[in-house]
């Protein structure tokens, strides 16, 4: 490793939890405060790119990545189904905030994860 | 005021990435724009709009188009020709209009900010193919050049405009192929059987 590339590992190691912290406060907080889900899953997707930055190795599962998505997908669309057309968006009102951080969290992940399967893919993939 | 000055810069801004000759520096301009553009977003009571530009456009695209800039700057190109009992470059490069040729190519490449590296070598175009270390594969046989190419590369294209326009006396033949080097030698096999 040169010089010049320990700085930057460095920097990005030292960055690298508050980026976390940020992303997934912009995530739990989207309801009520600016943010959401695509601005801190974005933000979270970032904390990968920064690492193709320090270290290019191709260690990362893109089929696997993919099959995650997927999943999320799936509940992204299943989720706000069984919540609206059962009765308990009506009768708890409670539940209501709980759901919304939820459906950010879903979206979050979801982005998180596409951005680093775009990037990835560029990277090591495509010609 | 400061809304004045903030779209002033942002135009100034746009004018200068376009301007800009260097495409590493119209980068770091279009990533100072929308820094700019985020702030003015906020200004404009827009903070949601404001994290997604400063995080994607700012972030995300300026790493992109870097990683972009690194992955295309050497261009390696191998000049074959096995009739060479050995290499000798004052031969290639010195005097032919096969020089003329490839120094024509390292100043096209050199004009589109890519790194030319010309290797030439008496090697089988197998062996030259199968190495996959080359962009670019120029196989002299007998008269004929023949230039294998990335498919989907516009760098390719322009450059067989060029070449065919200037070179036509060469015998130039451009044969393109998804991935360079590793069906290069597949084309030649089925030049060869047919």
């Amino acid at each position: 490793m040169t010089d010049e590339r320990s700085i930057v590992s460095v920097v990005t190691g030292l960055l690298y939890p508050y980026v976390v912290l940020f992303g997934v406060y912009i995530i739990l907080n989207g309801h009520h405060t600016p943010g959401g889900g695509f601005q801190g899953g974005a933000i979270l997707a970032a904390l990968f790119i920064g690492r193709y930055i320090v270290d290019p190795t191709n260690d990362l599962s893109i089929t696997r990545a993919h099959l995650i998505e997927k999943a999320i997908f799936a509940a992204i669309v299943i989720v706000p189904a069984g919540f609206i057309l059962t009765v308990a968006a009506q009768r708890v009102p409670a539940l209501h905030e709980p759901y919304l951080v939820a459906m950010n969290l879903l979206i979050g992940v979801k982005v998180a994860i596409g951005l680093t399967i775009l990037v990835f893919r560029y990277a090591f993939y495509e010609e | 005021m400061i809304e004045v000055i903030l779209l002033v810069a942002l135009l100034v801004l746009s004018v200068m990435a376009i301007e800009s000759r260097i495409m590493r520096v119209s980068i770091v301009y279009l990533g100072t724009l929308s820094l700019l553009m985020s702030f003015l977003y906020l200004f404009y009571n827009a903070p949601d709009v404001a994290i997604a530009e400063a995080v994607m456009a700012s972030g995300l695209t300026t790493l992109l188009f870097l990683t972009a800039l690194k992955r295309y700057r050497v261009y390696r190109i191998c000049f074959t020709n096995e009739a060479f009992r050995r290499v000798n470059d004052r031969y290639i490069f010195e005097g032919t209009r096969r020089g003329a040729l490839l120094h024509e190519i390292e100043q096209f490449c050199i004009a589109r900010e890519l790194e030319p590296q010309v290797v030439c070598t008496p090697e089988s175009l197998d062996l030259v193919a199968g190495s996959g270390r080359y962009d670019l594969i120029i196989r002299q046989e007998g008269d004929e050049l023949r230039v294998y190419g990335d498919k989907e590369n516009y760098f390719v294209d322009e450059l067989e405009v060029l070449l065919i326009l200037r070179y036509h006396d060469l015998n130039v033949r451009f044969i393109r192929s998804g991935d360079p080097v590793e069906e290069a030698s597949v084309a030649e096999a089925e030049g060869e059987a047919s």
